[in-house]
């Protein structure tokens, strides 16, 4: 007989918020928002405590909305780096159980049990071990989904485990339509919000009437994606954690939100150069040259929305800034309307192998490439700005800015 | 007053003369042909700026007018049902009524006032080259393959015709390889000039050129290169780009030098090739005494192969694009090849048995 999987997974509530309570006790049970400068316009609510979301503050909200939801919020400057660990720290205590650890967010991590039984016992049993033991050991409430498979362990956290005291859910696939079929079609993993409101003038508005309906309507509308959502709806899921679990990158890229809008082109350009050595610095940190690049810009009126977003060839695979910046002003100047920019992005795409390269005549890569291994050497040992460009000495420079932060967000 | 023609020879003439057409310009004179009838020629002629092509057809008869036809007049004449097809332009309206058998055309043409001009060159005394076509067209084919058909340097889109007194080369890079032919003949005396045409215009030519059975004459007035065919006039407009010196390039030594047979390399570099991937089609050559084996390695499999060889100097394992190899070895008009090696990453240099007029260059690809 097959072998039934167990798969979980476990999501850690109100995750930035929960590790800031874990090191600072006094804000336990108090409504505590993680939220970028309140002054700034990145002063958006990252995430919210239990009790904060008691008062409707959710995260995504500016500061201000915030306030006035709850007058008592108090606010936390992110601190990504701990967040990272603690996340890292989860992922530790998990492998204690299984090596099939595959994280999908900051806060959500798949573990795969499946065969564990006898080194465990019931899954149930151990999922609410390790409910307890991330508690003990890092005073963070984590969530856990059952189910034979990633989609069912998903609908089980995201669905039930949350709303649970026990914090604990387990989909199957005889139990799925039972339990899933009743609820709001957007409820269904997969579906946004555009998608639930095709789905929604075609009365479609719980999970259970899609399920119901003929394969072949969603498949012919909406082709493969349409057909993994009907899936969805039955809980199927072919994927295994092994074969999804890290797909090579297809690009590597960096955008930038600016702390005002820009109008000055040099200070556009400082910062598309900016972004330009990190994205090249990224990619050959994965060994990796990119054959296209790409280039966004968004107008700083949100009314009117400008800007454009254009990718171009490069005359041949690069990874360094001054092979590709060429390209990415050639781009701005082209296509920008001249209006204020309040976010830019550079990314490059079509990775090909940095050190197995097609040579070329009338290019020195040997020497571009052995300026750049420098450089990523200086940086790795004495920091990103150890070495930088003069340009971001300018007005317009953000690299200082940037190095202290974790995706957007303060260290 | 009517003009007839055969239509074997007008439909000939006209499928020539529209390469020149820009069927996408939105001004009338580019994506038209210019038909003009005098007492001795009928010419036809169209422009896209780039290129000018101009067929004179020997006529003897009246002067029957001037107008632009319609692009569909190619079709139109060759798929009359008659032999013999005849035409005639009314001076007022430009107007064109084209008759073959029991089918009646009546063309609405336009004024031709508006059509760009296309004069033949003059040549400065001394400045033209005499060629024969056959031998002109085998020269091309053995340099264009080498161009770039990517936009992004356009430089790399042209062969560069380098004229210096008896000589004439050829050069045409990607630059990942590089062809060199140099021609030479006794009373050619030329001034110096570098001239890069584009190799979109040479292709055309060369469809042309292998219709063509009268000597080319060859010259330029420095902005247009123009290849005169007696009864086919065809001019390319210079691609104004600065092009590399190519003379560093050229390795004046090697550390490995064989000889090898053509046709079959060429098989076994089609069989290695058919695992190679993109982007780089790597197939790696390992180059011995007596023996080069050429392999490949890719997600789909592996190949290994012998090939017999003579070779002189020092053993050398490389990777290289099998697609720059394939067409060398496709465009060499000769069964023995003599291929010269720098190491793993220099360059290896293709040439011709007793033939020091032509080279050609690929780099590897390189691997740490």
């Amino acid at each position: 007989m097959k072998q039934r999987k167990a798969i979980l997974l476990a999501d850690a509530e109100s995750f930035y918020a929960s590790v800031e309570a874990a090191q600072n006790p006094s804000l336990r049970g108090k409504p505590v928002a993680v939220c970028g400068d309140p002054a700034l316009r990145h002063g958006i609510v990252l995430a919210a405590s239990r009790e904060a979301k008691a008062y409707g503050v959710k995260a995504g909200q500016p500061a201000w909305e915030c306030r006035r939801l709850c007058p008592e919020i108090i606010f936390i400057r992110p601190h990504m780096e701990k967040y990272l660990e603690y996340s890292l720290e989860m992922t530790r205590i998990f492998e204690q159980f299984t090596d099939r650890v595959v994280p999908y967010s900051i806060d959500e991590q798949f573990l795969d049990l499946s065969g564990c039984e006898r080194l465990w016992g019931d899954p149930r049993e151990t999922a609410r071990r390790i409910i307890r033991q991330v508690w003990e050991k890092l005073g963070i409430r984590c969530r856990i989904g059952l189910g034979e498979n990633p989609l069912q362990a998903k609908m089980a956290c995201d669905r039930f485990a949350k709303k649970r005291a026990d914090a604990f859910f387990e989909l199957d696939s005889a139990s799925y339509a039972a339990h899933v079929w009743p609820l709001p079609i957007g409820d269904l993993f997969g579906i946004g919000t555009r998608m639930e409101l095709h789905l929604r003038r075609m009365a479609v508005r719980t999970i259970g009437h899609l399920a119901r309906l003929p394969r072949e309507i969603p498949a012919r509308l909406w082709g493969v994606n349409g057909l993994l959502l009907w899936l969805n709806a039955h809980g199927i899921d072919y994927s295994s954690l092994e074969a999804g679990a890290a797909p090579p990158p297809k690009g590597v890229g960096h955008c930038a939100t600016l702390p005002r809008d820009y109008a000055a082109p040099e200070e556009i350009e400082t910062v598309l150069l900016e972004l330009t050595e990190a994205v090249c610095f990224r990619a050959r940190a994965l060994g990796k040259m990119g054959t296209t690049v790409h280039v966004y810009c968004r107008g700083a009126d949100f009314n009117h929305p400008s800007g454009f977003s254009r990718q171009k060839k490069l005359p041949e695979p690069a990874a360094s800034g001054p092979e590709v910046y060429p390209t990415v002003r050639q781009l701005f100047r082209r296509h920008w309307d001249g209006r204020p920019v309040r976010a830019v992005g550079v990314s490059l795409s079509g990775l090909v192998n940095r050190r197995f390269y097609q040579l070329s005549l009338f290019n020195r890569r040997e020497i571009t490439d052995a300026l750049s291994d420098a450089m990523d050497e200086i940086r790795e040992r004495f920091g990103p700005t150890a070495l930088f460009r003069a340009a971001s000495l300018t007005s317009g420079g953000q690299l200082f800015t940037r190095a202290r932060l974790i995706g957007g967000h303060e260290r | 007053m009517s003009i007839i023609l055969s239509k074997e020879i007008l439909s000939r003439s006209l499928e020539i003369v529209e390469k020149a057409l820009s069927r996408q310009s939105p001004l009338l004179p580019l994506k038209n042909i210019h038909f003009e009838s005098s007492s001795q020629s009928i010419t036809l002629s169209a422009t896209n700026m780039e290129l000018q092509i101009k067929v004179i057809l020997p006529y003897e008869g009246e002067y029957s007018g001037k107008a632009l036809l319609p692009p569909q007049i190619t079709e139109i004449v060759r798929l009359m049902p008659s032999t013999e097809i005849s035409l005639d332009v009314d001076p007022e309206n430009y107007q064109v009524n084209l008759t073959g058998g029991r089918t009646r055309y009546n063309l609405f043409g336009a004024d031709p006032a508006d059509f760009p001009a296309v004069e033949k060159l003059a040549p400065a005394e001394g400045e033209t080259m005499s060629l024969d076509p056959a031998e002109f067209s085998q020269i091309l084919k053995m340099v264009i393959f080498a161009a770039s058909t990517e936009e992004s340097r356009p430089a790399f889109n042209g062969v560069l015709f380098e004229f210096k007194e008896d000589r004439l080369s050829l050069i045409c890079s990607d630059t990942y390889r590089l062809v060199v032919k140099n021609v030479s003949a006794a009373g050619w005396n030329f001034t110096p000039r570098r001239c890069l045409v584009p190799a979109k215009a040479l292709r055309e030519l060369l469809r042309i050129l292998d219709q063509s059975e009268d000597k080319v004459l060859l010259y330029t007035d420095g902005k247009k290169m123009a290849f005169d065919l007696g009864s086919v006039y065809f001019a390319a407009a210079l691609l104004n780009e600065k092009y590399p010196d190519i003379s560093s390039v050229i390795p004046q030594r090697f550390s490995t030098r064989i000889s090898l047979n053509r046709s079959e390399m060429e098989k076994s570099v089609v069989r290695a090739a058919l695992l190679a991937e993109a982007p780089n089609y790597a197939i790696n050559l390992f180059v011995g005494r007596d023996a080069m084996k050429v392999r490949v390695s890719s997600q789909v499999g592996r190949m290994e192969e012998e090939l017999s060889i003579e070779g002189e100097g020092e053993e050398v394992d490389l990777y290289v694009n099998s697609r720059f190899i394939m067409d060398i070895l496709r465009a060499a008009p000769a069964e023995t090849l003599i291929v010269e090696f720098n190491g793993k990453n220099g360059p290896i240099v293709f040439r011709l048995p007793e033939d020091e007029s032509y080279l050609y260059l690929v780099l590897p690809i390189k691997m740490d």
